[in-house]
C-alpha cells in the first residue's frame, strides 16, 4: 500500500520541485555572477567570516556594529577545492567529505557585498556536491552520512528571523500587503536543501545506516524550520520531510505525533505558525494512503487534530489543504460523515463571513461524500446553521448555502428528509423571499422554495401556516419568556 | 405560595430555553444560573440542577464559559462550603474541553471554590479530581490538572503528597509539550505550598528537568519560575542552583528563552539578590544588550534603568554605559525605540556629571533619529532629566526635534507631540516658550485631522492652567478670537470649542467682556452646525457668569435660536433654556 502511494507522490512531486528549483536557481546564478564580476573590478576586501561554530547568524547589516564583529571566527583561507572530475576514484570520496566540510561554513548575506568570492566558491561547491550525490553509485559511507548530515545542519538550523513587531511602527500603514519574507542566504540554502533531497531520496543512501544521524532530534528541528516565513525554502522542507516518512519507516509515528504536537500548539495556543499548509499537504498524501478500515487512531486524529484546525482565525492560509484531508477521511468511511459534520457545526464561524463560505465550500465537498443514514443523523442541527447561512446578510454566504441546492446528490438528501427539512429552514426562506437586500439571493430563494412546493404541496403548506402562526406569535413569546423570567426571580427572592 | 406548588418548574425552564436554537437564549439563561438556583433552594439545587448541569457539557463553547464561570460563585446557592464539593463535578467535565479559555476558567473557578473547601472536604473530593485529570487520557485535562494542585496539596497527608507530589513530576515530563508547558507554567505556584524539605530535592529536580527541555516553549516558561522558585529557596541554595540555571538560560540557543530571560531580569535580579546580580548577572546582562537577535535586545534595553538601579553608578558606567552607547546607533529602530523610553532615568542614578559626560551625547543623538517614535520617547521623559541637569543643555538640540515632530506626516505622532506640549511648556518656562512654541500651537487648532485640532483646543487650556490667565490673554485669547470670523466653518467651529475648553480657566470677568460678545454674534452664523454648537456653548456658559448676564445675554440669544428653522438648532437651543430654568429653581 504505502510503496504504491510513495511511488506515485513523489514522482509527481520531484518534477514540479524540480522545475522550481531550475527557475530560480537560473535566476539566481546568474544574479550572482552579475555581482562578482562587477565587485571583482573593485578589488573586494577580505573580511573575516563567520565560523561554523557560531550558532546563529548575524542578523545587524549594520558593520559598524559590534555585535556583527562579536561572533567573528578564526579567519581561514577560503578557497575552493579540485574538482571530482580532477581526482582518482579512489579519492573521490576523501574530497567529497572536505567538500562538506567547506560547505559548513556560514556566511552573512545581510550584507551583499561581504565576502563575495568566498560565496560564489561555497555555491559552485555545493552545485557540485548535488552533483556528485545524484550520480553516486555504491553505498554512501558512515563517514559520509555524518559529515552530510552535519554540513546539512549547519546550514538550515538557524534561528528563523522573527517577524519585526511592525504593529508598534507608525510606518505601518504605509507597508505593503504582507509580502513575505525571503530569506538572503536563499542561494546557498537551495542548493543545500537540493543536496539534501538528493541525499534521502538517493537509493545508495542506507537507511539502516542514515537513522542513526537523521534522528528524532534531528526530525524536530527540521519540523521547527516549517515556521519559515520564506515559502521556498517551506515547499523544499515539504518535499523533503514526506521523503524521509516515507523512508524511514521507524520515524513514523514519531512524526505524526510531532506534527500534532505543532497542531495542538497552533491551535489552542498560538495561532501563529507558516507551515500548517505544508504540513497538511503531507498528511493529505498520508491519509490517502490509509488502509481500511481505518484504524482508531486515524480516527482519534480526525477528530482531535484537523477538526479543531477549523478554529484558527487564519484558517484561509491552509483551507484548502485541510478540506482535502477531510474528504480524504469521508470518502475513504463514510460513517465518519456524522462526525464531520458536526465538527464543523461546533466550529462554525459566527461573524467572520469570508470564512463561512469556506465551511460552506467544505461541507459540500463532504455532503457529496455522506450516505442517507448519517445524513439523517445530523441533519437537524445541521440544517438549523444552514437555515442562518440562508439568512445572512452577506450575499456570498447566502448565495452559497442556496447553491447547496444546485448538487444533485444533496438535494436527493434533503428531499428524502423533506419532512424535517423543511420546516426548519421554512422561516429562513420564507424572510429571504420576503425581504433579502440581494438581488440574486432573492431570485435563488424563490426557486429552492419552488422545488419544494412543486414535490409536497401538501408539506409545504403546512409549514407556510405555521409560519405564519409563530410570527403572529412572536412578540407574545417574547413577552411571555420574560414574564417567566421576572416570576422566578420574585420566588428566588421570598425564598433568599 | 402558588409558586412552590409547582415543582419542576425552574428546571423545565432551564432545559427549555438551553435547547433553543438562539444562542443569545442559552447565554442569557446560563447566566441567570443563580436565579433558577435561588428559585429552587439550595436542596433541589444540588440535587436536580447540579447533575444536569454536569451532564449538559456539549454545548458552544461561550455558553460552557459562562457556565465556567458562574460556578465559580456558587457556593452560596448549594447550602454554603460543607455542600461546595457537588460543584466539582461539572467543573471537572469542563476541565476536560477542547477549549482553552473555558478549561482555564473552569481551573479558575475549582481553585476559588477548593479555597474555600474544608480540608476533610478537600481530601475526600478534590484530591481524588486532581488525580483523575492528572491521569486524563486526553491532554486538556492533564493541561488543567496542572494548574489545581497548589490548591489540593494543603492539608493532606503525608502519604497523599507524596503521591501528588509524583504525579506532578510525571506531568514535567508528559509525552505532550502542551502539558509540560502547563507544568512548568504552575511549577511556581505548586512550590509555595510544598515544604521547603521537599523544594530543595523534589521540586527542584523537577525544575531542573523542564529547563533541559528540548522544546524552546517549555524552556523559556521555566525562566519564569527560576524567579518564583528562587524566592522560595534558602539564598545560598538559590545561589547555589537558580543562578547557574539563569546564566545558562541568558545564553540558550533559542533566542525566545533569551528574550524571556532578558524580559524577566529584574525579577531574577531580585531573586539571586545584590551581590550575585552584580558579579553574575551584569556580564550576563551585557550579553543579552549585544544579543544578535533584535527581540532579545529590544526587551534588554528596555531595562536599562531597572538594571542599573540595583548596581552602583561605577558598575553602571563601567559595564552598562559602553552598550547603552551601542545601542542608540543600533540597527533596529524598535531597539533605539526602547531605549529612548526608559534611558532618560538613568539620570538621576549617574548624578549630574556623568550625566553631562556619557549621557547627554545620547540623548542629542535619540532626539535626531530618523524615526519619530524614538524621538517622542525621549521628548516624553524630559522631566527626569530636567531635574538632574536643567533643560538649557538639551533646548538647543529640543526645538528642531518638537517642530519635526509637530509638522510629521502621520498625524498619530502630531497627536502624540501636542500632549506633551504643557509638559514642555512647565519644563522650559514661558520665555522659551513664547518665542519658538506658540506659533505651532495656534498652527494646530486648523490641522486637517480632526483629532488634532481638538487635542490642540485642549492643548490651550492646559496651557492657560499653565502658565495663568494674563498670559493667555495676551498669547491666545487674540488668535483664537480671530479665529471665529475664519471662512471656514469648521475652524470657526474649533474656536468656539476653545472657548467652551478656557472659559472656566479665564473665569466670568473675561469670559463675559471677551467670549460672550462673540459668541453671541456666532449665534448669527449662516451653518447650521455652528449655531447649535453656540446653544451647547451658552449652557456650558450659564454656571460660569453671573445670573443677570444669563438673564440679560444668554436667554435672548438662546430665545432667538429656538426658533431658528432647523430642528437640531432648536433641539439644543431649548435644551440650554431648560437648564436656565431648572438653575432658577434650584436657586429659589
Amino acid at each position: 500500500m504505502w510503496k504504491q502511494i510513495l511511488s506515485k507522490l513523489p514522482n509527481k512531486k520531484s518534477s514540479k520541485n524540480e522545475h522550481h528549483h531550475r527557475g530560480s536557481h537560473s535566476s539566481s546564478s546568474s544574479s550572482s555572477h552579475a555581482s562578482t564580476s562587477k565587485s571583482n573590478d573593485n578589488g573586494v576586501k577580505k573580511q573575516p567570516i563567520h565560523s561554523q561554530t557560531k550558532h546563529e547568524r548575524s542578523t545587524s547589516s549594520d558593520v559598524k556594529n559590534p555585535k556583527s564583529s562579536n561572533n567573528n571566527g578564526v579567519f581561514t583561507p577560503y578557497e575552493a577545492l579540485p574538482s571530482f572530475k580532477d581526482v582518482p576514484n579512489t579519492e573521490k570520496q576523501t574530497l567529497f567529505i572536505k567538500k562538506l566540510n567547506l560547505c559548513r561554513v556560514v556566511f552573512d548575506f545581510t550584507d551583499p557585498t561581504k565576502n563575495i568570492k568566498e560565496k560564489e566558491i561555497k555555491r559552485q561547491t555545493l552545485l557540485e556536491l548535488v552533483d556528485y550525490v545524484n550520480s553516486a553509485n555504491g553505498k554512501f559511507s558512515e563517514g559520509s552520512v555524518q559529515e552530510v548530515v552535519r554540513m546539512v545542519s549547519a546550514n538550515i538550523f538557524r534561528t528563523l528571523n522573527p517577524q519585526p513587531r511592525e504593529n508598534k511602527v507608525i510606518d505601518a500603514l504605509d507597508l505593503e500587503e504582507e509580502e513575505p519574507s525571503m530569506d538572503l542566504a536563499w542561494p546557498h540554502l537551495q542548493l543545500v536543501y537540493e543536496l539534501f533531497l538528493r541525499f534521502v531520496a538517493s537509493p545508495e543512501t542506507d537507511t539502516k545506516l542514515a537513522k542513526r544521524y537523521i534522528d528524532q532530534s534531528f526530525v524536530l528541528r527540521l519540523l521547527d524550520l516549517f515556521d519559515s516565513e520564506d515559502p521556498r525554502e517551506r515547499d523544499c522542507l515539504k518535499t523533503i520531510l514526506h521523503r524521509i516518512y516515507g523512508k524511514f519507516m521507524v520515524h513514523r509515528p514519531f512524526i505524526r505525533k510531532s506534527i500534532n504536537n505543532i497542531f495542538y500548539r497552533f491551535v489552542f495556543e498560538t495561532e501563529k505558525h507558516n507551515g500548517i499548509a505544508e504540513f497538511l499537504e503531507i498528511l493529505g498524501s498520508i491519509i490517502n494512503g490509509f488502509a481500511l478500515p481505518l484504524k482508531e487512531e486515524h480516527k482519534v486524529f480526525l477528530v482531535r487534530v484537523l477538526i479543531p484546525l477549523h478554529k484558527p482565525k487564519c484558517l484561509q492560509m491552509y483551507h484548502q489543504q485541510l478540506s482535502y484531508c477531510i474528504t480524504q477521511f469521508v470518502e475513504k468511511d463514510c460513517k465518519l460523515a456524522d462526525t464531520v459534520i458536526r465538527g464543523l457545526l461546533k466550529y462554525w464561524p459566527v461573524t467572520n463571513s469570508s470564512k463561512e463560505v469556506m465551511f460552506l465550500n467544505e461541507l459540500e465537498e463532504v455532503l457529496e461524500a455522506t450516505q442517507p443514514p448519517e445524513f439523517q443523523r445530523c441533519m437537524v442541527p445541521l440544517f438549523r446553521q444552514i437555515a442562518r447561512c440562508l439568512n445572512s446578510l452577506h450575499f456570498q454566504v447566502a448565495e452559497r448555502a442556496l447553491f447547496l441546492w444546485n448538487n444533485n446528490h444533496i438535494e436527493n438528501l434533503i428531499m428524502q428528509s423533506r419532512k424535517v427539512i423543511l420546516p426548519i429552514i421554512f422561516p429562513a426562506l420564507e424572510r429571504n423571499a420576503q425581504k433579502h437586500w440581494n438581488q440574486a439571493v432573492h431570485s435563488l430563494t424563490l426557486n429552492v422554495r419552488k422545488i419544494f412546493q412543486d414535490l409536497d404541496p401538501e408539506l409545504f403548506k403546512e409549514c407556510l401556516a405555521k409560519f405564519k402562526e409563530d410570527e403572529s406569535k412572536e412578540g407574545e413569546t417574547k413577552a411571555k419568556r420574560e414574564a417567566t423570567w421576572k416570576r422566578l426571580e420574585e420566588v428566588g427572592m421570598r425564598k433568599g | 405560595m402558588a409558586m412552590v406548588d409547582e415543582p419542576l418548574y425552574p428546571i423545565a425552564l432551564l432545559i427549555d430555553e438551553l435547547k433553543n436554537d438562539d444562542i443569545q437564549l442559552r447565554l442569557n439563561s446560563i447566566r441567570r444560573l443563580s436565579t433558577i438556583a435561588r428559585a429552587l433552594g439550595e436542596e433541589r439545587t444540588r440535587k436536580e440542577l447540579i447533575p444536569f448541569l454536569s451532564e449538559n457539557s456539549d454545548d458552544d463553547d461561550e455558553v460552557l464559559l459562562a457556565m465556567a464561570e458562574e460556578l465559580g460563585v456558587f457556593i452560596p446557592f448549594v447550602g454554603g462550603v460543607e455542600h461546595a464539593h457537588v460543584l466539582l463535578s461539572p467543573l471537572e467535565s469542563l476541565c476536560t474541553v477542547e477549549e482553552t479559555s473555558v478549561r482555564e476558567k473552569a481551573v479558575d473557578s475549582l481553585c476559588k471554590i477548593g479555597a474555600e473547601m474544608k480540608e476533610s472536604d478537600l481530601v475526600d473530593s478534590f484530591v481524588p479530581l486532581v488525580k483523575r485529570l492528572a491521569a486524563g487520557e486526553w491532554f486538556a485535562a492533564r493541561v488543567s490538572a496542572c494548574g489545581l494542585f497548589h490548591v489540593a496539596y494543603q492539608g493532606c497527608s503525608d502519604v497523599l503528597k507524596t503521591e501528588l507530589r509524583s504525579s506532578y513530576s510525571q506531568l514535567c515530563q508528559d509525552d505532550m509539550p502542551m502539558v509540560r508547558r502547563a507544568a512548568a507554567s504552575n511549577l511556581g505556584k505548586f512550590a509555595t505550598t510544598v515544604e521547603s524539605s521537599f523544594l530543595s530535592t523534589e521540586i527542584m529536580a523537577m525544575f531542573e528537568h523542564l529547563t533541559k527541555d528540548e522544546q524552546d516553549s517549555v524552556r523559556l516558561l521555566a525562566v519564569e519560575g527560576c524567579a518564583a522558585l528562587g524566592k522560595l529557596l534558602e539564598p545560598q541554595d538559590c545561589v547555589a542552583r537558580i543562578l547557574p540555571v539563569i546564566v545558562n538560560f541568558s545564553q540558550d540557543k533559542s533566542w525566545r528563552v533569551r528574550y524571556m530571560v532578558a524580559n524577566q531580569l529584574y525579577e531574577l535580579c531580585e531573586a539571586v539578590g545584590p551581590d550575585c546580580t552584580k558579579t553574575d548577572l551584569v556580564p550576563a546582562y551585557v550579553r543579552l544588550l549585544r544579543d544578535n537577535e533584535a527581540e532579545v535586545r529590544i526587551a534588554a534595553a528596555g531595562k536599562v534603568t531597572k538594571f542599573c538601579q540595583l548596581l552602583n553608578p561605577e558598575l553602571a558606567i563601567q559595564h552598562i554605559l559602553p552598550c547603552v552607547k551601542e545601542l542608540s546607533s543600533d540597527s533596529s529602530q524598535h531597539v533605539r525605540s526602547a531605549l529612548a523610553s526608559v534611558i532618560m532615568g538613568m539620570a538621576p542614578i549617574l548624578g549630574k556629571d556623568s550625566t553631562i559626560e556619557h549621557l547627554l551625547p545620547i540623548f542629542l543623538s535619540l532626539l535626531k533619529d530618523e524615526f519619530p517614535d524614538v524621538r517622542l520617547n525621549i521628548i516624553s521623559k524630559l522631566d527626569q532629566v530636567n531635574q538632574v541637569i536643567g533643560i538649557d543643555l538639551l533646548s538647543q538640540s529640543l526645538l528642531p526635534a518638537i517642530v519635526e515632530l509637530a509638522e510629521d506626516r502621520h498625524w498619530r505622532v502630531r497627536l502624540a507631540i501636542i500632549e506633551y506640549v504643557p509638559l514642555l511648556a512647565s519644563q522650559l518656562g514661558i520665555g522659551f516658550f513664547d518665542d519658538k512654541l506658540g506659533a505651532l500651537c495656534m498652527q494646530w487648532m486648523q490641522d486637517k485631522v480632526y483629532s488634532i485640532r481638538e487635542a490642540a483646543a485642549n492643548n490651550l487650556k492646559r496651557l492657560a492652567e499653565e502658565f495663568g490667565s494674563e498670559w493667555a490673554m495676551q498669547h491666545i485669547v487674540p488668535q483664537v478670537l480671530e479665529m471665529v470670523n475664519n471662512p471656514h466653518y469648521l475652524h470657526r467651529m474649533m474656536a468656539l470649542r476653545a472657548i467652551s475648553l478656557m472659559a472656566p480657566v479665564m473665569g466670568s470677568e473675561i469670559t463675559c467682556s471677551k467670549f460672550l460678545p462673540v459668541v453671541v454674534e456666532a449665534a448669527k452664523d449662516r451653518v447650521p452646525n455652528i449655531k447649535f454648537n453656540v446653544a451647547k456653548l451658552l449652557q456650558s456658559l450659564i454656571p460660569i457668569v453671573d445670573q443677570s448676564v444669563v438673564d440679560k445675554t444668554i436667554r435672548q440669544c438662546l430665545v432667538d435660536l429656538s426658533e431658528d428653522p432647523d430642528v437640531d438648532v432648536r433641539y439644543f437651543a431649548n435644551q440650554a433654556l431648560r437648564s436656565i430654568d431648572a438653575g432658577a429653581v434650584a436657586q429659589s
